[in-house]
């Protein structure tokens, strides 16, 4: 967790006017990273996850001024951002009946500075991209943020079996799409 | 976990979701103080519309209880909205407002114990 100014980013100040700027300064810098890619994989449009990100700062802006009490800014973050994207996600499946298949802006980059195979990147991007939203996150948790499949259940309120399902779920389909051969091979109904 | 979900694992782990755009903290901060400044400047606007709207409705009130006092040659009454409404109902002008004053101040030197205010027979000249 950074430190800024003698802020954690992660102890709220108790009434400190003065010091909410300093304090969501140093909030941003330590977790905005994180909640913007968990926001990108789940939405798959960097507007929209930008728009996540934005709308939970505003919010933790809005407790800090009323003075109200958080017990973890991390974990706050994370929720609000969590509620923002599903928000965006029903927005648009009622808008569009169907959320997935977007495509058009970049989602991945190489990892640890790696060398990037731009074919390779774009197929498991449009890989992704057609994955339900729900299947999306929990790739995300489990690869991108390393999380156990007990802390994804208790984070998404699930049964630990339904979480590694909709992960095999995924990393199937991601499999039927990528590997060749594996096309039309095990496919089997698919829940979010 | 079989070794086809290694692969496929493998393949995600060598990326990464993109990062977010530089100017996106620069947007987030500003934005969060921006609310604050509007819901305060929100505040003071509204108690500012009060405050005017209440002195306006003072001085509109004062103003008309002055000229109703001037054209009707008596001190000053109260001059309140069943008393506009009244004037309105007899003609809306000078005549109804001059008469609805005669008869509040008859009223209050009744209630004072002083004798009927005398009246001006061309007073209600307009009524006609």
């Amino acid at each position: 967790m950074a430190d800024l100014h003698g802020h954690s980013g992660d102890d709220p100040p108790g009434g400190r006017t003065a010091e909410h700027g300093v304090f969501l300064a140093a909030a941003y810098d330590a977790n905005a990273a994180g909640l913007y890619r968990y926001a990108l994989m789940l939405l798959a449009d960097p507007g929209a996850a930008e728009d996540a990100v934005q709308q939970a700062f505003v919010g933790l802006a809005q407790i800090l001024r009323r003075g109200g009490d958080i017990a973890s800014c991390e974990s706050y973050l994370r929720a609000a951002v969590r509620h923002e994207c599903w928000r965006a996600v029903r927005r648009r499946r009622r808008r569009l009946a169907n959320v997935e298949g977007l495509s058009g802006s970049r989602l991945l980059e190489a990892a640890g500075g790696g060398s990037v195979d731009d074919d390779e990147r774009a197929r498991l991007e449009a890989a992704l991209r057609s994955l339900p939203a729900e299947q999306r996150e929990v790739v995300h948790l489990k690869v991108y943020e390393a999380w156990t499949f007990q802390q994804i259940a208790e984070f998404l309120g699930m049964s630990i079996n339904s979480v590694a399902s909709r992960y095999r779920y995924a990393l199937a389909k991601l499999r039927r799409q990528l590997v060749p051969g594996h096309a039309g091979q095990g496919d089997v109904h698919e829940p979010r | 976990m079989n070794h086809d979900d290694g692969a496929i694992e493998s393949l995600l782990g060598r990326y990464r979701p993109v990062s977010p755009p530089p100017d996106l903290r620069d947007r987030v901060l500003s934005s969060a103080v921006q609310t604050r400044s509007w819901w305060i400047a929100a505040g003071w606007f509204s108690a500012a519309a009060m405050l005017l709207l209440a002195l306006g409705l003072h001085l509109a009130t004062a103003r008309m209880m002055q000229e109703t006092a001037a054209v009707s040659g008596i001190g000053q009454i109260e001059w309140t909205a069943e008393a506009e409404e009244a004037a309105k109902m007899l003609d809306g002008g000078g005549a109804g407002r001059r008469y609805v004053s005669l008869a509040l101040a008859a009223g209050a030197r009744r209630h004072e114990g002083f004798p009927p205010v005398p009246m001006d027979p061309g007073l209600f000249g307009e009524m006609r």
